[in-house]
């Protein structure tokens, strides 16, 4: 006789959870996550700092540190400002911090 | 031409012009690239950070350290023609878009032989001056503003060897020994800073960069 506990069963189960879990962690990933405030907020600032720091050619040195500068404190930050303003819209000291930076800096 | 910034307005009907027509507007291009440059000159920077930064650069010159200015201030024109030709090449801003700058008569919109906007050529000139910028591999928009553009930063290389004794503001002298002999000793970073002339708060991440606020 067939039972919930015949080993099928209990596969059948183990796929429905793992879908579940894994389709839960895609859309976590999907989702733009909001980064650490404090954090953001003196990256994107050193980011807008090196954005006014390119070099007049040719200054192949300078210009490679200030492209790896923008690298490091640059990259992503578009999508984390947004996820920010969504989480804080409803703190006027946050949103007043956060309207210093332009929306988009990134291609 | 169909731009908002090739087209002047229009006199009332009836009623001469009060202030005279724009100058016809260059077409965007390499051309541009070699205008406006940064400048090397504590002259062009505002004051007072200009007599601040002077001071203490006689007074690092005066305790015998070697100091090479490379950058002071950088033209808001620059600025401008940097950040909009990025804008069209890798955000594709629509060059008819673009908000016009006193002082730059530069048409980011192209037109063809029938007198139509140009897409294409203006993109192409975009892309020149990109290149010729080297910003091809830039991740990011250069910026409008910044301290160099308002003439309140410097950039500098500053080394010594031994024992570096500089005076303050104030007049007392101060010896360093330590280490770095560069521009990001923390204790000519102190000096500095009785100047009025203050190291970058960002650490390493711009090493030859100081200004009036830090920033």
């Amino acid at each position: 006789m067939a039972t919930d506990a015949t080993p099928a069963r209990h596969v059948s189960a183990a796929v429905l959870v793992m879908a579940t879990t894994t389709a839960a962690l895609l859309a976590a990933c999907a989702a733009p996550r909001a980064p650490d405030l404090a954090i953001f907020l003196e990256r994107r600032a050193t980011c807008d700092h090196l954005r006014g720091e390119v070099p007049d050619p040719p200054d192949p040195q300078r210009l490679r540190d200030v492209e790896r500068g923008i690298a490091d404190y640059c990259t992503g930050t578009d999508a984390q400002l947004a996820a920010l303003r969504q989480r804080y819209r409803d703190d006027p000291v946050v949103t007043k911090q956060l309207a210093q930076f332009e929306d988009r800096v990134e291609p | 031409m169909s731009t908002a910034q090739a087209t002047a307005a229009p006199a009332a009907a009836g009623t001469a012009p009060l202030t005279a027509p724009p100058p016809p507007r260059e077409p965007s291009g390499r051309a541009w690239v070699a205008r406006f440059p940064t400048s090397a000159s504590v002259a062009d920077c505002a004051q007072p950070f200009r007599a601040n930064l002077s001071a203490f650069i006689a007074a690092m010159g005066a305790a015998g350290a070697s100091v090479n200015i490379a950058a002071t201030l950088r033209p808001p024109q620059r600025a401008y023609l940097m950040h909009w030709c990025w804008s069209i090449v890798k955000q594709k801003v629509d060059p008819r878009s673009i908000p016009p700058l006193d002082g730059v008569a530069i048409a980011w919109a192209h037109v063809d032989g029938q007198g139509g906007y140009d897409p294409i050529a203006s993109l192409a000139a975009a892309q020149e001056m990109v290149e010729a910028y080297g910003m091809q591999a830039l991740n990011v928009a250069p910026a409008l503003q910044s301290n160099h553009i308002s003439g309140t930063a410097v950039d500098m290389a500053i080394s010594w060897s031994g024992t570096l004794s500089i005076a303050r503001r104030d007049g007392l002298v101060v010896h360093i020994a330590s280490q770095p002999c560069t521009g990001m000793n923390p204790e000519l970073k102190a000096v500095g800073a009785t100047y009025g002339v203050l190291k970058f708060v960002g650490g390493a991440s711009d090493m030859p960069h100081w200004s009036a606020d830090g920033h």
